[in-house]
């Protein structure tokens, strides 16, 4: 018990390092080089005496690190969920199609706003165009989860369960396609954009909303430990044990559908990472104790998202790829892992 | 048991299911009691509402009518928290939690007292604690579900069950998986448990051996008759289990407790006497071949079954005035049905 406990504390402390020494590294490195002297005086001090590296620091990296850490915990928790719930291996917000929920929301402002509702224009609205934003993903996100909900109640089958997921991501994609088709050129070119995943378009103000939504998230996140972890013995058990599943599943959707809703809003679709963290935490801590699980996801999730971002900006070169992409990347070998790894999907859920 | 309260009590209840239109009734008219301290054993064939009845007594599915009390308190009116704190659960579905340790599992029989986080606390570790000795699950708490043999695991979840602390424990074919050793075992310790913690605990269950050795009280299910209740040994007199699984072919033996494969039987004339034990196996071994015995005034196998001065088996058959020595019951069989035929 002891030896256990040492060993899941030693890792998640050196994950914890590791974390610190990433955030430290992706405000370092960027597309501008800055000398590490440097953006170690503007992050401590606050002061430089080239004003053009105070700003790129201040008002893009450290807000962009900070979205990152933001959506790495939102994502990876909510994936979380989510395989708990449906007691799925393969469930998480961009397979079963929340995330392209939370895109239908995101376009209803974008697109049928009229002209005058592109991103930017939302942006200048401040606080109250964000909150319109992530008010609408979410809502986007909590339709597409309760209809998963609803099937998964009659679907035992995982795979048929994740088909029907897919499927419905397919119809809510399509749904915002054929808005795009009837939309103005100048509305389209800020979607495709929004598709492809950034975390740097989230400004201080807008950092503000998210971080304080993203926390709301985790908070109902980890009061629900206990009712996620009655619920890994089944439905039945959970309810002998006094647990009320219809409000443990509410709290576990409202949960999840302002994590992948607020974070899909501003970054985009960021696919893999919710899929993939909980697989990587949960066999690298050898528990499925969600009152460790919940923290440590936190960490791996911020840890490989930020990981992601010094990726993405392909340091030495003053080119920088979508965020969407490198998940992607990183992210879908593992499912390839998960899936080989467990012959058998409809009993393995671990 | 007069005079005492029963933990949980029935009057009149049905159950079946009912959908919107359609109402399947399954059994009715139910008055059950169950009795603090008891081991009560609900046998019946697959199909006969065995586990409707469990599913309806735990509250997970409504009764068509009638009511269920637990603790004085109708069922009904019980909130899911308030029901865990009187009730636990031990169910067929194959958990796939590889993950938690038993431990872990253990203590998540602790979640109706637990407070927001579901940390233990002391009151809560000494229930845990004690239902691990009960159990002998000490050696298993480090290892994780996925590693348990099919017994442990059912052990651990019995553990879980009474770190639940409840009055009444259900347990739905808790044998079903188990070898035969683990079986007894199971049963073994829950009659000891009923008999220690002074809980009432049911279980269904296919084991009729095992339910005439270990249970307080039957209940038997027969589809489309009145369920039977009873101490085992008044349900064997009276003939109730006779007429519950007598099926062609398989006869309950009233004498020993058994059943037995009914066969196209032969007679022979066969006087068999000798060692106790070993008169017994050659019996079954006869009832077996289809070898019926007849006792008739010139025995034409007369079979003295003895141990010789070295403690071996041995089987002397005097067969047309001649004295045979067999050493197994192979050959014994062997010799009588060559013999037979050859008239």
């Amino acid at each position: 018990m002891t030896a256990r406990a040492n060993r899941q504390g030693l890792l998640l402390t050196g994950l914890g390092i590791l974390t610190v020494a990433l955030f430290a590294l992706d405000i370092m490195l960027g597309s501008v080089a800055i000398p590490f002297k440097e953006v170690f005086n503007i992050v401590v001090f606050q002061k430089s005496e080239n004003t053009a590296w105070l700003f790129i620091v201040e008002k893009i990296r450290i807000p962009k690190a900070i979205t990152a850490v933001l959506a790495g915990c939102g994502l990876s928790v909510s994936g979380l969920q989510m395989q708990t719930l449906f007691r799925n291996p393969l469930a998480g917000p961009s397979e079963l199609g929340i995330t392209a929920g939370a895109g239908l929301g995101v376009a209803s402002v974008m697109l049928a706003g009229g002209s005058s509702a592109g991103m930017y224009a939302i942006r200048e609205l401040g606080i109250s165009g964000s909150w319109l934003v992530i008010l609408m993903a979410s809502l986007g996100s909590a339709l597409v989860l309760s209809l998963i909900l609803l099937i998964a109640g009659r679907v035992k089958d995982n795979v048929v369960l994740l088909i029907v997921g897919v499927m419905i991501g397919t119809i809510t994609l399509s749904v915002i396609s054929i808005w795009q088709y009837i939309s103005q050129p100048e509305q389209l070119q800020e979607y495709i954009m929004w598709t492809f995943g950034s975390l740097g378009g989230v400004t201080q103000y807008h950092l503000f909303a998210l971080a304080a939504v993203v926390l709301f998230g985790l908070g109902i996140a980890f009061i629900s430990s206990k009712s996620l972890n009655a619920l890994l013995l089944g439905e039945n058990y959970a309810r002998s044990m006094g647990l009320s599943i219809s409000r443990t599943r509410l709290l576990i959707m409202i949960s999840t559908s302002l994590l992948t809703g607020s974070i899909t809003a501003f970054c985009g679709p960021i696919g893999f990472i919710g899929i993939a963290i909980p697989h990587l935490t949960r066999s690298l801590l050898k528990t499925s104790n969600h009152r460790i699980l919940i923290p440590a996801t936190c960490l791996t999730g911020t840890l490989l998202m930020l990981f992601c971002d010094i990726v993405a900006q392909l340091p030495g070169t003053e080119s920088v790829i979508p965020i969407n992409v490198v998940t992607s990347f990183l992210g879908a070998p593992v499912v390839i892992w998960v899936i080989l790894r467990s012959n058998n999907l409809r009993s393995s859920f671990s | 048991m007069k005079g005492l309260q029963p933990v949980l009590e029935t009057t009149g209840l049905s159950i079946g299911y009912r959908s919107k239109k359609v109402e399947k009734v399954i059994a009715t008219q139910l008055d059950l009691n169950l009795y603090a301290g008891q081991l009560v054993c609900l046998l019946g064939a697959n199909g006969s509402g065995k586990s409707t009845l469990m599913r309806t007594l735990a509250g997970l599915q409504p009764a068509l009518s009638g009511e269920v009390m637990l603790d004085n308190q109708p069922l009904t009116a019980l909130k899911p928290q308030g029901l865990a704190t009187k009730l636990s659960l031990v169910l067929t579905e194959r958990l796939e939690t590889g993950n938690l340790t038993a431990a872990e599992v253990i203590a998540l029989g602790r979640t109706p007292y637990t407070g927001w986080l579901g940390k233990l606390s002391e009151k809560d570790q000494e229930k845990v604690n004690e239902a691990i000795a009960f159990t002998g699950t000490d050696q298993l708490l480090d290892r994780h579900m996925n590693q348990l043999s099919d017994g442990e695991r059912q052990k651990v979840m019995l553990a879980r069950a009474l770190a639940q602390d409840t009055g009444v424990i259900m347990l739905d074919e808790p044998t079903a998986h188990l070898d035969l050793p683990s079986r007894i075992e199971l049963m073994k310790l829950l009659h000891y448990l009923a008999d220690e913690t002074q809980k009432a605990i049911l279980l269904s269950t296919h084991e009729l051996d095992l339910a005439l050795q270990t249970a307080d009280q039957l209940w038997l299910m027969e589809p489309g008759k009145p369920l039977v209740t009873g101490v085992p040994e008044d349900l064997i007199l009276n003939g109730s289990f006779e007429s519950a699984f007598n099926k062609n072919g398989i006869l309950f033996d009233a004498l020993s407790g058994g059943f037995v494969i009914e066969r196209q039987a032969q007679s022979y004339l066969i006087d068999l006497s000798g060692n106790e034990k070993q008169v017994l196996w050659t019996k079954k071994a006869f009832q077996r071949q289809g070898i019926r015995i007849e006792k008739g005034e010139r025995a034409r196998f007369k079979i003295n079954a003895l141990k010789d001065q070295l403690g071996a088996n041995i089987w002397e058959v005097i067969f047309e005035n001649r004295l045979i020595k067999l050493h197994s019951i192979a050959e014994l069989l062997h010799f009588i049905k060559l013999n037979n035929e050859k008239k």
